[in-house]
């Protein structure tokens, strides 16, 4: 089989093809692409929606998912923008035969009554007064694991109020605790630029096939200890999320300890255990993390994502600083959970789980 | 403008299942080294299998990397060199085919060992590098990564900055006793696989590398009951000493690092760079998982035998799994 040529074409009709609205989208990085001087109204409509996804080996599993329009489940709900001191109002229409609610980990003051199926219910709520990454979750029958468990997720990004690319907006003093060796001991490295160029929003999750079968059947309680057998960034795995354009990296290299197209990567991790995520070609640096405060600031190469919980990184895409001769043609890296059970899909097969890729043009 | 959804699952392929098989098409192969030049420090290193035996009998079957002239270490033989240097690591993997990727080493996709960008190597390939940056890495196989790291095929990889062992960086601190501590736990079930269990015909052949249910627990292989006084798991040290521990999270489970609090444990690295700041580890310990590393200067103040006690926690459920323990014997 010709390889090379295969990867091409198919990445070529993914970016250019048919995932040319989706990186429309991202090119203008959705609809908060300036910041507005004051807070507003912020409206959505959410479709919870009955459906199923075609697993990266065939297999069919019943999801419950939020679509943006009433006709399908969507796998993850799309990405909700807001900025600080909003105030978000999601109408959410329940399509499916089960009560649905809506939370948001790590922000209690979203509470929201159970709209009964067949109806329709407003939840509105406060955005939090500082930036952050999060993820919306549906309730299903009161229960945040079943949703978390069938696919009922999408990420919330709160943005500052003023530009969404600025470091310093976003988080507010990393800059300065911002640390790394000189290389070589001599020539000193770049350390987190004021602004970056593009942003991706990883929602990592698992799937259990048996798991979802019964949840969706009306059962509410989850197994105790079933291995996920799926293991999804933003909805798919393997060689599909290393060519999905909302989801690999690609970009200029800058140069050696310079950065290029530098990249926000939001870490969202819905799943039960935590990620180990590990980026070859560049070292990152931990912009936001919910629970070891001394790692942000940090120049790492793997990073912990809790369960339930984000971590915000910025990939500053320099020349890969150990090649040599010092690299200057296009390269491609590998990005993934380090924690290998979640490289597999189908229950074992590698790599078909939460691997994407990084493109150095 | 108002902020509100942005949609990313609107535009995908309908049909999803045409790539299942990510990185199983690549070639097998032994090419010469692009750009190869005369490299200031070399390492050969083979493949071999032994055996890890345990306090209950029973013994587990391991695969690592070696140099040719050490015996049948575990983990594979370290490799050292110096910040600057341009480096050859040549894996002769004779026992099936392999890579080595040098993890948090940043180099050409070509030497970055990852056969599903470059290539599985055959019979023989030199991987060329430069060390950019001092402080502790590893590297493993990245073939079957899941399996292949399992089964042991890691070992520690250490940059010293120019001036040598001693200094954890260039302008960083100073240390007298080096302790290199990695974490590994052992599922027996998987050795019953074959090297390319998980590739292709995994759905077929029933393969669960995502069904990880570990019974031994260790670092270095060790595991708690034979720790105190092993070579692999204990150092010395006197009072007033600095005792660099590198630790690596070789293990799949979640390890929780508890250190006595004679041991002033300091952080000051992680994954090849200082920290912010260096930290006195609140509450004396840390969380960490696959791949991460940590750089810890322990400072005991007091004479004695100190334990430090590894967690391994569930991947999934968090639950305590097992314990291991390591020691700093001071006088």
């Amino acid at each position: 089989m010709p390889v090379s040529e295969t990867e091409i074409s198919r990445r070529t009709v993914l970016r250019y093809g048919v995932g040319a609205a989706s990186a429309a989208v991202l090119a203008s990085t959705g609809l908060l692409a300036s910041a507005r001087p004051a807070a507003a109204v912020v409206t959505a409509d959410l479709h919870a929606l009955n459906g199923d996804r075609i697993m990266i080996d065939g297999l069919v599993v019943p999801v419950l998912g939020f679509g943006s329009t009433g006709e399908r489940a969507e796998i993850p709900g799309g990405i909700l923008e807001v900025q600080v001191g909003d105030t978000v109002e999601l109408t959410i229409t329940n399509g499916t035969t089960r009560q649905i609610g809506l939370a948001v980990p790590g922000l209690p003051g979203v509470q929201s009554t159970p709209i009964a199926p067949g109806t329709s219910g407003t939840v509105s709520f406060p955005a939090p007064a500082t930036p952050g990454t999060f993820f919306y979750v549906g309730t299903i029958d009161g229960s945040v694991d079943t949703g978390r468990a069938l696919g009922t997720t999408g990420a919330l990004v709160v943005l500052p109020a003023a530009d969404r690319r600025s470091v310093d907006a976003l988080y507010p003093g990393v800059r300065q605790l911002a640390r790394r060796q000189p290389l070589f001991g001599t020539l000193q490295g770049a350390t987190i630029p004021a602004t970056f160029v593009q942003e991706r929003t990883w929602l990592f999750a698992e799937l259990n096939p048996a798991t979802a079968r019964d949840l969706a059947g009306g059962r509410v309680a989850l197994p105790s200890d079933p291995e996920p057998e799926y293991f999804l960034i933003n909805g798919i795995s393997g060689m599909l999320a290393v060519e999905d354009p909302a989801t690999f990296l690609a970009g200029a290299a800058g140069g050696l300890g310079r950065p290029g197209d530098s990249t926000l990567v939001r870490l969202v991790n819905t799943g039960r255990a935590p990620r180990s995520v590990h980026f070859h070609g560049n070292h990152f640096w931990v912009l936001s993390h919910p629970d070891t405060p001394w790692i942000v600031g940090a120049f790492k190469d793997t990073v912990r994502v809790p369960p339930g919980t984000a971590v915000d990184v910025l990939y500053p895409m320099e020349t890969p600083p150990d090649s040599f001769p010092l690299t200057q043609r296009a390269q491609k890296y590998v990005v993934h959970d380090h924690i290998e059970m979640a490289e597999t899909a189908s229950g074992g097969h590698y790599a078909g789980g939460m691997v994407s890729e990084v493109v150095f043009e | 403008m108002a902020g509100g959804l942005v949609p990313i699952d609107q535009n995908r392929p309908a049909d999803l299942t045409q790539a299942a098989h990510f990185g199983h098409n690549y070639p097998e192969a032994a090419p010469e080294t692009p750009g190869r030049v005369q490299p200031d420090a070399a390492f050969v290193r083979k493949v071999f299998n032994d055996k890890l035996e345990f306090s209950d009998g029973q013994d587990v079957e391991y695969w690592t990397f070696k140099d040719p002239d050490d015996d049948k270490p575990f983990p594979a033989t370290p490799i050292r060199v110096r910040q600057g240097q341009v480096v050859h690591t040549t894996v002769e993997p004779s026992i099936n085919v392999h890579t080595i990727h040098h993890h948090g080493i940043e180099p050409s996709t070509y030497n970055d060992g990852v056969p599903d960008t470059s290539f599985n190597v055959g019979s023989r390939y030199t991987y060329q590098w430069r060390a950019s940056r001092a402080g502790t890495f590893f590297y493993h196989c990245h073939r079957n990564a899941p399996l292949h790291v399992q089964m042991g095929m890691f070992g520690y990889l250490v940059v010293d900055p120019p001036s040598g062992p001693g200094t954890l960086y260039a302008g960083g601190p100073q240390y007298d006793v080096e302790a290199m501590w990695a974490t590994y736990d052992i599922d027996p079930s998987w050795r019953v696989y074959s090297h390319a269990a998980g590739e292709k015909d995994a759905i077929a052949e029933r393969t669960r590398l995502n069904r990880f249910r570990p019974r031994y627990f260790t670092i270095n292989g060790v595991e708690a009951a034979r720790s105190l006084d092993h070579p692999q798991t204990t150092v010395r040290a006197r009072v007033g000493q600095r005792i660099l521990l590198r630790h690596l999270t070789g293990a799949y489970f979640i390890n929780t690092v508890l250190f006595p609090g004679a041991l002033r444990a300091t952080v000051h690295m992680s994954d090849g760079e200082p920290l912010p700041a260096p930290v006195r580890l609140p509450m004396n310990r840390f969380v960490s998982t696959t791949a991460e590393r940590y750089d810890v200067i322990l400072w005991p103040n007091v004479a004695g035998t100190h334990t430090v006690t590894y967690q391994f926690r569930h991947w999934l459920t968090n639950a305590l799994a097992g314990t291991a323990t390591a020691h700093v014997i001071v006088t």
